[in-house]
């Protein structure tokens, strides 16, 4: 239980992995950002969600992320995906009129189609660049990006060292905690628990007596990591020097200055209502009108 | 000077019995002292008073001639570096180098110093080829002597071992051992205190402690302390393995009382 | 019947980049009654082993016979309702306090019976009977689990596993991390079943315990067996080969023989025979 594949850190040394995990973050929030607009015309929308696809495919082979681990991540969400279906077929939006097909006397309409390939679109980019993330990204080095950008809340006395440090720790202690758990379930597999068939109060029992001894050991283990550090001379708020420092490389400027350049595209053509097919089509019309 | 001097300790978990009751001891500096006793002799409640874990009530702790107060508990936290039971609940960072670098973060040790001071520790515990390690892929004798490693980059005075190799196999507890010889090593002077079960470990030590129930019965060298066979009976504590052969050679009418280790005694026996 | 184990094989993660074969081609028995041993280094397959026998683990080729049960992958071969099998072998793992989570210590004991079907009333009997074996009174069952010592919630484990009257009782190093009187009554415990005629089976590294207590050890090594043999004639041995923690009775006679003492092994098996072989050996210092 050790390898938890999906959108897990692999150790590639790819431009992005090098790149320093603050920017990537910041990054990503943008291209979110780019991602969620909006177009007054249904083409447009393909057209942008197209482009961005795009360059987010590029993103994806660039961070060495195998298609197969982004059709993993959208495996596991299958049945999320089936329903967001259903529900746009079968409540098709405000003023749908053209009828794709009927099934008797159901009609499913071309808006409703359209609309479900929109969030299935999205839904395909915004796991792409989660995945691209975790996979460039190491746990730890994410957390030193979100102290970072939690410095300015030191000021309103927020403890932003003793949450870093808390989360990883935590990160630390995932696969022993995962390890302890599989030799909890085997014990008491072994005094006739059946984790998988059961009636309700059986199998809330069965969670029960996988819950409580994790928790017990947890305060335990607590107490003792506690112990430790202070042991070691830690004081949460004294000064401490550090080993790990974070470097904002030229890369990661130019890398920034791409991603804010194109959501600030993406916003502007929303706004405007820009149409780039008609554009584009105009210019070809006009070219050949000469 | 005196490493460590415990004058009438008392201390109550529960406030209704006493866990630590009335314990004095010395230890002189560059010695090997061993503590051994039961589970719930006080041992391990020792070891964490000493190092102002847990607040006693009563007595006093000297450790290098400094009181220990909550004003010097920084002070003395820092000259004494202490090994727990558990490997993986003292691994702190998220790998080998992390971890040693914790220490020395808390104590400001200049950034631009701390990866020479990593290499060279980790180099000294044998775990340089596991630097990058994640402690889930250690085995609980390499993740011990990480945490060796980590309070000998602190250069302490005083090592306190509190059952640090309890919860290890075989190889463990003899990986763990000779890199306490590597500590010794290092620095002469340095002062041990280990806390164990490993009854032939105590009778290698420089001095013997043996505590029962929150108090010190007996304490001396080795060859004293085992020689009490009837207060060592008593709390139901084992002889060394030397200390029975002789008490059964002797029965057989051979004297070898006088020989301080196995080695000797074989070679008396072969002649 | 004895415990069989016909060409088991086992890999973890099959069929993925990380499988591991733990267990190549074993072939063993256990005969019933037995107090077996299994020795090997850390990673050589013990604890991949014994789970086998309670079918928490099925052989990825091979079976498991025990009793009229048969442990394997196919399901043609392998017995329905494996989980019975967990009445008559009880295995106790490694640091079995872990496991307590119940309110009170006889309810935590009265889990095991009660997961196979028993009355409350007939599984708190069971659990009164089984904390009686591990030597913890009335005084107990009401307390909660938390607030005893390790070794208390040791016992208490144990006598959870106990509670379901198995035939055969597995250990995975019952005595780790007990101090040396606790590990003694630990042992004492144990020899109390098998004398009654439980199967005991006990990994360990240990080889005191072993000399002390077993009449048959298995040497694993890579996941295979490498030898079965009895402790005497297994320390008698060079056994530097597999690792193993010569006990210091047989350290000391190898050095004693190694510096010319001859000594009559076969009547070696504690200090005092050891000091009357000593005595009896040519020229001795009397």
């Amino acid at each position: 239980m050790k390898s938890l594949s999906l959108g897990r850190y692999a150790p590639f040394n790819s431009l992005v992995h090098r790149l320093d995990p603050r920017s990537k973050l910041l990054i990503l929030v943008l291209m979110m950002v780019a991602v969620f607009y909006g177009y007054s015309s249904q083409v447009m929308t393909f057209v942008m969600g197209g482009i961005l696809l795009l360059i987010i495919f590029v993103m994806l082979l660039v961070s060495r992320v195998s298609l197969r681990q982004l059709f993993s991540s959208l495996k596991a969400l299958w049945i999320m995906i089936i329903i967001l279906l259903l529900i746009n077929v079968l409540v098709p939006p405000l003023g749908a009129s053209r009828i794709a097909f009927s099934v008797g006397t159901y009609h499913i309409f071309w808006e409703s189609i359209l609309q479900s390939a929109k969030i299935i679109l999205r839904l395909v980019m915004m796991i792409s660049l989660t995945l691209i993330l975790t996979a460039t990204t190491k746990p730890l080095d994410l957390t030193y990006a979100l102290e970072w950008y939690m410095y300015p809340l030191k000021l309103i006395k927020f403890p932003t060292h003793e949450i870093a440090m808390t989360i990883s720790i935590a990160l630390r202690f995932i696969p022993t905690l995962l390890d302890e758990t599989m030799r909890i379930m085997n014990a008491q597999a072994s005094r006739g628990v059946d984790f998988e068939h059961g009636k309700v109060k059986e199998k809330i029992k069965a969670i029960l007596s996988l819950i409580v001894p994790l928790f017990m050991s947890a305060f335990q283990r607590s107490e003792e990591l506690a112990n430790a550090m202070e042991a070691r001379g830690y004081n949460p708020r004294a000064k401490r020097t550090r080993y790990r420092n974070l470097h904002w490389g030229g890369g990661d400027t130019f890398s920034l200055l791409l991603a804010t350049i194109l959501t600030a595209g993406v916003i502007l053509t929303s706004v405007m209502n820009w149409n780039y097919v008609e554009m584009i089509f105009n210019i070809t019309t006009w070219s050949v009108g000469l | 000077m005196r490493a460590l001097e415990v004058k009438n300790l008392f201390f109550s978990y529960d406030g209704k019995h006493d866990a630590v009751n009335d314990v004095s001891f010395a230890v002189e500096r560059g010695k090997y002292v061993s503590i051994i006793g039961h589970n719930g002799s006080g041992k391990s409640t020792l070891a964490k008073l000493i190092m102002g874990l847990l607040a006693f009530k009563k007595g006093e702790v000297k450790v290098f001639d400094e009181v220990l107060s909550t004003a010097s508990l920084h002070a003395i936290r820092s000259r004494i570096g202490i090994v727990f039971q558990n490997p993986d609940n003292q691994f702190i960072g998220a790998t080998v180098k992390d971890d040693i670098a914790f220490g020395l973060e808390n104590r400001l040790v200049p950034h631009e110093e701390m990866e020479d001071i990593i290499l060279k520790f980790a180099d000294k515990v044998h775990m340089s080829d596991f630097l990058e390690s994640e402690p889930s892929n250690l085995s609980g004798g390499q993740k011990q002597r990480v945490a060796i490693a980590g309070i000998l980059a602190m250069s302490p005075d005083l090592v306190i071992l509190d059952e640090a190799t309890s919860m290890l196999d075989p190889k463990g507890k003899r990986e763990v051992k000779e890199t306490l010889f590597v500590m010794r090593e290092e620095n002469p002077n340095l002062t041990i205190l280990s806390i164990t079960h490993d009854i032939e470990e105590a009778a290698l030590s420089d001095e013997v402690i043996v505590m029962h129930q929150g108090k010190v019965i007996l304490s001396g060298n080795p060859k004293e302390v085992f020689a009490q066979e009837d207060k060592l009976k008593a709390i139901d504590l084992d002889l060394p393995f030397i200390q029975k052969l002789k008490k059964a050679l002797k029965k057989q009418g051979i004297d070898v009382d006088n020989f301080a280790n196995l080695g000797e005694m074989a070679e008396f026996l072969c002649r | 019947m004895p415990i069989k184990y016909e060409n088991v094989s086992f890999t973890y993660n099959a069929k993925t980049p990380f499988s591991y074969e733990a267990l190549s081609s074993v072939n063993l028995e256990i005969l019933d009654g037995s107090f077996t041993a299994i020795v090997g280094k850390t990673g050589c397959g013990k604890s991949t082993l014994i789970q086998q026998l309670n079918g928490l683990l099925v052989p990825t080729s091979g079976e498991v016979i025990i009793n009229d049960y048969v442990v394997a992958k196919s399901r043609k071969r392998r017995t329905k309702k494996i989980k019975e099998l967990r009445k008559l072998v009880g295995l106790v793992f490694q640091f079995p306090e872990y496991q307590l989570f119940e309110e009170t210590v006889e309810k935590d004991v009265a889990f095991g019976p009660k997961n196979f079907g028993a009355s409350n009333e007939g599984a708190l009997k069971s659990a009164h009977e089984a904390l009686r074996l591990v030597g913890l009174d009335e005084s107990f069952y009401k307390r909660s689990p938390f607030d005893l010592s390790g070794g208390e919630r040791r016992r208490v484990a144990i006598a959870g596993i106990l509670a379901l009257n198995p035939n055969i009782l597995v250990l995975d190093e019952p005595t780790a991390g007990l101090d040396p009187r606790g590990a003694r009554e630990m042992m004492a415990l144990f020899k109390g079943l098998h004398d009654n005629g439980t199967t005991v089976i006990l990994v360990t590294h240990d080889m005191n315990i072993v000399l002390e207590y077993s009449d048959t050890v298995i040497v694993m090594e890579d996941g295979e067996v490498r030898e079965i043999t009895t402790p005497l004639e297994l320390f008698n041995k060079e056994n530097d080969r597999y690792s193993l923690e010569t006990p210091l009775l047989y350290k000391f006679v190898k050095s004693l023989s190694d510096k010319g003492m001859a000594l009559d092994i076969r009547m070696i098996k504690d200090i005092d025979s050891l000091a009357a072989a000593i005595a009896l050996a040519p020229g001795n210092k009397r």
